[in-house]
């Protein structure tokens, strides 16, 4: 079946979600450029004179106190609405971009104004070149940072989420080897003969009702009380996650063609004229490909030494493209000229560090994400796993006295006749479900297709078609909750009568394909609480599309061997 | 005399409904418990009115079932029957229930007559009840008694975790559930959440 064309996502969000979201300016995103943007200023150091350095950080510390000061309007502005409605990535372009020629305009005005930097033909022929070079450094950077920055958060919940669903696994093997049982049996044992006590003093005095009902009531907020809230499960570490990323992706060739090369030609030719900086950029350009591809090489080989051999790639290959570029042009090793290239290095490094995580998760998210299950340690999980099946536990055993026992209790009391026959069904249903076994195991695919939708069936009529294969727990839980919302989704927003669902065995788990007639979805159903279903199940690999006749389709791929 | 359809999944609740009703002087057609049984039998007799839980356990709803059998019969009169006292605490997406519904909620059914004058009224009936909440609120209320952690409740309404908190202060504010240490706010809003639903009185 041919799928219409659907937005392209990295980590279950689309790039504008990525780049035009919470994270197209921050806080965090101005403490990351602010170091870089510091020492880029540097950069223009054409005599090295200890005496002008504090002046040189104060140019600096100004243009980047007003860089701050345009995210920061940009982000009660036009990027105000951004955690609700991503901004398209022009804006957040256009927004780096003017931030980032303004910081320049100051920058340079302030080094000139101050004595700092020559300019021979007056600062007006200077500014338009600067602007233009800082401004297209921003509307790269900007976007670029972003990017970053929303996929190491999406990577650290992704742990979070991962730690939860193996915690589901763990739950559903200790259920198979009675060890939640044993636990059920703990927690509910008290309470069932407590509600058998009660069942005794009842006898036919209908008096008794009211304090039993009582009595239930406060073992059941007593219990709840009592639970502690499984708090978060710990989210990974940023570095953990800049970690892993360079172990998989550490020198890609895009940060030297995609952002290194026009920065770099921009800078050198107001020094040099275009024609040298174009040969000048080249030489960098292949130098640095070189060391690049090596490095990636190694790391291929080698992959816990990816932090490594960014810091060594860039070092060595900014030195040795810096040190070319200069020779092209005669210069010597000067004070100035060991400060540009110790400045660009470091600019380097910072760029590579960028796209290396933004290539490691568009091109190897799930490797990331492989590395990251594996940080979840057997007791961090085994101590995760034993909160929420007591937290779950304790819920259910109050949800019984509560939503069971003291319901029917209450009827009693207002029956007219058999008041205290029908209290005592009630405890007795009571006694009984506590004492119920926990009931879990894996299915086949057809089987959770036919037990989700024989309820529907009623008011659709459902065409299943399953592959051979059983489903483990979180299966069997994450492909039931896809194929309700889509059901239920068909029925009430696309008024369908007629649903197909598919369930099939592919590599990397179960493709699922609910196609309904009835109305098309709405644009504006692109995200909500199914979208959110569909992304945690299935890392983002899910689309929902309008059928030609009419209806929709739904494909989510559920992850998991 | 009004032929009824009788569909609840409480086998007790739906037993002494149904007999209550036929002391009233209705024509109980038949009770069922699922959705199955009950877009069968309603196909099979056609009633003048469902009385329909609105929480039938997984899969269709009662406000479901009603969209169904409109189908079927536009005429058809629709009572719910139910713990809620707001349908949006069930699912917040039970937003747009079916128009010319009755609601009853089982709290009430300490008097039958209660329960017999909302069918006979079911041709005109009053509006759907609404507790004083927002929809965020009140799906924030049911997924907090759900017992989930702020981050999950984030993750699955796809908002920000400090939304989830605003969320939490304004419905704490509206239930009168004020920052007390002798008290736990999430507890107190769970209880609030299961006295609202008709799950027990949700005091201590």
């Amino acid at each position: 079946m041919d799928l219409p064309n659907v937005p392209r996502r990295v980590l279950g969000l689309t790039w504008r979600e990525h780049i035009g979201g919470r994270w197209a300016v921050s806080a965090v995103g101005f403490a990351v450029t602010a170091p870089i943007a510091f020492h880029a200023v540097f950069i223009n150091v054409q005599v090295f004179n200890p005496n002008e350095l504090a002046l040189w950080a104060l140019a600096s510390g100004s243009s980047l106190a007003v860089l701050g000061l345009l995210w920061w309007l940009a982000s009660a502005t036009v990027l105000n609405n951004r955690r609700t409605s991503p901004a398209p990535i022009v804006v957040v372009v256009l927004v780096g971009f003017l931030a980032g020629a303004i910081r320049s305009l100051i920058a340079t005005t302030l080094t000139v104004e101050l004595g700092l930097f020559p300019a021979p033909n007056g600062l007006g022929a200077l500014l338009p070149a600067r602007a233009a070079v800082g401004g297209i450094q921003g509307a790269l950077g900007l976007p670029v940072l972003a990017m970053t920055l929303s996929l190491i958060s999406r990577y650290r919940n992704e742990r979070a989420r991962l730690l939860m669903q193996l915690a589901s696994v763990q739950q559903k093997r200790s259920e198979e080897a009675g060890a939640v049982q044993a636990l059920r049996d703990a927690l509910s044992g008290p309470v069932q003969t407590r509600l058998r006590e009660l069942a005794d003093r009842l006898g036919e005095d209908v008096s008794q009702i009211s304090h039993i009902a009582s009595d239930v009531r406060t073992q059941a907020h007593d219990l709840w009380s009592q639970t502690q809230e499984v708090g978060d499960p710990p989210r990974i570490r940023a570095w953990d996650v800049i970690r892993i990323s360079l172990s998989v992706r550490p020198l890609p060739l895009s940060a030297i063609w995609v952002i290194w090369v026009p920065s770099a030609v921009l800078t050198l030719v107001a020094r040099n004229g275009i024609g040298v900086a174009l040969s000048q950029v080249l030489i960098g350009a292949v130098i640095l490909s070189g060391v690049y591809l090596l490095g990636a090489r190694v790391v291929q080989r080698f992959p816990r030494m990816g932090v490594l051999v960014l810091l060594a790639g860039t070092a060595i290959g900014g030195i040795l493209s810096g040190l070319a570029m200069l020779v092209m042009v005669g210069g010597s090793l000067s004070d100035a000229n060991m400060a540009l290239i110790v400045v660009s290095t470091s600019w380097l490094l910072s760029v590579t560090l960028l796209v290396s995580l933004v290539e490691a998760a568009v091109r190897r998210s799930q490797q990331v994400l492989n590395e990251i299950e594996s940080t979840i340690d057997a007791d961090e999980l085994a101590l995760y796993s034993e909160q929420r099946a007591r937290t779950e536990l304790a819920h259910e055993v109050a949800g019984v006295l509560h939503g069971v026992v003291q319901g029917r209790l209450a009827i009693a009391q207002r029956s007219d006749s058999d008041s205290t026959a029908l209290a005592r069904q009630a405890l007795d249903e009571g006694i009984e479900r506590l004492a119920g076994p926990v009931v879990v195991g894996t299915s086949t695919a057809r089987e959770v297709a036919e037990q989700v939708s024989a309820p529907w069936s009623a008011l659709m009529e459902i065409d299943i078609a399953a592959s051979e294969g059983e489903l483990s727990g979180s299966q069997v839980r994450d492909v039931s909750d896809v194929l309700e919302e889509c059901l239920s989704n068909a029925f009430r927003h696309g008024q369908a009568t007629f649903v197909t669902i598919s369930v099939q065995r592919v590599t990397d788990g179960w493709d699922l394909r609910i196609v309904s007639n009835g109305m098309s979805p709405s644009s504006d159903a692109v995200s909500g609480m199914g979208s959110s279903l569909f992304d945690s199940v299935s890392g983002g690999n899910w689309s929902r599309t309008a059928v030609d006749e009419g209806g929709c389709l739904v494909s989510v791929v559920v992850a998991g061997s | 005399m009004t032929s009824v359809l009788v569909v609840e999944d409480d086998s007790f609740v739906r037993a002494t409904v149904t007999t209550a009703l036929r002391f009233h002087g209705f024509d109980v057609v038949d009770s069922v418990g699922t959705s199955v049984e009950a877009m069968d039998a309603f196909r099979e007799h056609l009633p003048d009115v469902a009385l329909l839980d609105l929480d039938l356990g997984g899969g269709p709803t009662g406000a479901d079932l009603a969209v169904g059998m409109r189908r079927l019969k536009p005429d058809l009169g629709i009572v719910f029957l139910t713990s809620f006292e707001d349908p949006r605490l069930l699912d917040s997406r039970l937003t747009n229930m079916p128009e010319r519904c009755g609601y009853v909620v089982k709290q009430s059914l300490q008097d039958t007559e209660f329960l017999a004058a909302a069918i006979r009224g079911s041709d005109d009936p009053g509006e759907i009840p609404r507790v004083n909440l927002t929809e965020s609120q009140a799906e924030t209320l049911r997924l907090v008694a759900a017992g989930l952690s702020n981050a999950e409740i984030a993750r699955i309404r796809v908002v920000e975790v400090s939304s989830v908190e605003k969320a939490i202060r304004r419905a704490a504010n509206v239930l009168g559930i004020h920052a007390d240490e002798a008290v736990n706010q999430r507890v107190a809003l769970a209880r609030a959440y299961y006295r609202m639903a008709g799950l027990g009185r949700g005091s201590a």
